[in-house]
């Protein structure tokens, strides 16, 4: 079982529109566990539970920085951040993880957000000043929604191209990824659509699996899904997973418990067999080989690409 | 028994060559053969892409590590790189291109035509060069018989030698 952080909130700036950035500290002002960059905390919103890039230094910290967009229609966990939180509140995170990780041996790093997607991105570029790694950023932000553009300045300098119109960002993008030295990778976030633009391009010009790594926490939610039938195998029961309840909640309904921890697709905690039927896979936990076996999925982002799963539950 | 594919030595070193095309999605290719055998092989694939392929030949590994450092220090992200050629040769430009920050799935290798391999005495860290993996020969550092263990470095392409009767009363 995972360790549990509890943080008190020790500044909150508010000063761009719509995202709210929030210092967490320990109760007792001491050290906090150290964090790669790219890494994400799990937060408690008022019961919730959210995934928020961290924004800050990981080299032995005393303080963790996220930053929280208000997201209309969310599932309330950034509007609690946003409207409920004032300093000197308490909460509670799950430690830092990270699937986002600069690679060690790489030649450079190209950085490429969208919007909030910055977040894991500033704390790329602050371990990339600190370590003197080579790194280009490529960051398209709305006019009124300036996110960490003064951090992205300071931190990357002339290796930041900071556009505001999609259509700049798409020009600059298709050089951006074709005149890459070998041993550079990729790392982009932002939202669902910009992500999948951006890899797919790079797909197009070349560039492998390895070299690709996206990041959706802090961007957006997934989508709702469609609704799919999950039958028990041990007794036979069929229950109906409607759009926007998660294999997940829908089994908790049903009164069977199952181990979780994150509920993001991240620990691999709720890792449930499948048996039948072939599961739609949204976790960043399984490797792309357990997930092309589609013997297992994470129950709690993953839904079904048939119309229904089989699990031996 | 050990099962091969469990261990460092790549399935490609070992087994018969694969017949699946290479990864092909490459938007430029550096092609390597070494020896006869290599040289056709790396041949053919250059003459099925035309216009994208640089072409280095060589009669072994060594011959060809200079040409293929320069060329992986220009090279762009798009870039796919196969080997061709002895196991020995093949092992050895594995361990440079990776060290030159090529990535696995960006490396392609077929084993064509033989020649030795290169083993590490771990009692005096020569380099001895040995025919295949289990044989026993005289280091050429400290004349120890040292057995070529099925473990091999990605980065230097030398298979991992020890003394195969250490442990005999006597020796």
């Amino acid at each position: 079982m995972s360790q549990t952080l509890k943080l008190v909130v020790s500044g909150i700036d508010d000063s761009v529109t719509g995202i709210r950035s929030l210092t967490l500290s320990a109760l007792d002002g001491g050290r906090l566990p150290p964090f790669v960059p790219g890494s994400h905390l799990v937060l408690d919103c008022g019961g919730r539970q959210n995934a928020y890039s961290l924004t800050s230094d990981g080299v032995d910290p005393f303080e963790y920085r996220i930053s929280v967009l208000n997201v209309n229609g969310g599932a309330g966990g950034s509007a609690w951040v946003h409207q409920c939180l004032s300093v000197g509140d308490t909460t509670s995170a799950l430690l830092p993880r990270s699937a986002f990780a600069p690679v060690a041996r790489a030649r450079k790093h190209l950085l490429v957000a969208g919007g909030i997607g910055i977040t894991p991105i500033v704390s790329h570029l602050r371990a990339a000043r600190t370590w003197h790694r080579e790194v280009q950023a490529l960051y398209v932000h709305r006019e009124n929604s300036p996110a960490h553009v003064d951090d992205v300045r300071e931190l990357a300098g002339d290796a930041a191209d900071i556009v505001t119109a999609r259509a700049d960002f798409r020009q600059r993008l298709g050089p951006l990824l074709a005149g890459q030295p070998l041993g550079t990778h990729l790392y982009t976030c932002g939202p669902a659509g910009l992500i999948h633009d951006v890899l797919t391009m790079a797909a197009g010009l070349g560039w492998p699996a390895s070299r690709l790594h996206s990041e959706r926490f802090g961007a957006d939610v997934l989508d709702p899904g469609q609704p799919f039938d999950v039958v028990l195998g041990k007794t036979g029961t069929r229950l109906t997973v409607p759009s926007g309840t998660s294999l997940l909640e829908a089994l908790e309904r049903h009164g069977v418990a199952i181990p979780n921890l994150c509920r993001h697709g991240v620990c691999g905690e709720c890792r449930i067999p499948v048996t039948g039927g072939v599961p739609l896979h949204r976790d960043l936990y399984l490797t792309d080989d357990e997930k092309q076996a589609g013997d297992a999925l994470m129950c709690c982002v993953s839904r079904s690409n048939s119309p229904a799963l089989e699990v031996p539950l | 028994m050990v099962n091969l594919a469990d261990t460092s030595v790549p399935a490609w070193a070992v087994g018969p060559a694969t017949a699946a095309p290479p990864d092909d999605r490459g938007v430029t290719y550096l092609l390597v053969g070494v020896g006869a055998e290599g040289r056709a092989l790396a041949g053919s694939w250059a003459s099925a892409l035309p216009g994208r392929s640089t072409v280095i030949y060589g009669d072994d590994a060594h011959a060809v590590s200079a040409a293929v450092r320069a060329a992986l220090d220009n090279a762009s992200v798009g870039l796919r790189l196969w080997l061709a050629g002895p196991p020995g040769d093949c092992l050895a430009l594995r361990g440079l291109v990776l060290t030159a920050a090529v990535e696995e799935d960006e490396l392609h290798v077929s084993v064509v035509g033989t020649g030795p391999i290169e083993v590490l005495c771990v009692h005096c860290q020569t380099v001895t060069t040995a025919a295949a993996i289990g044989d026993i020969v005289l280091c050429v550092g400290c004349g120890r018989r040292v057995v070529v263990y099925h473990h091999v470095s990605r980065r230097s392409g030398w298979f991992l030698g020890y003394m195969h009767d250490a442990e005999e009363a006597g020796r």
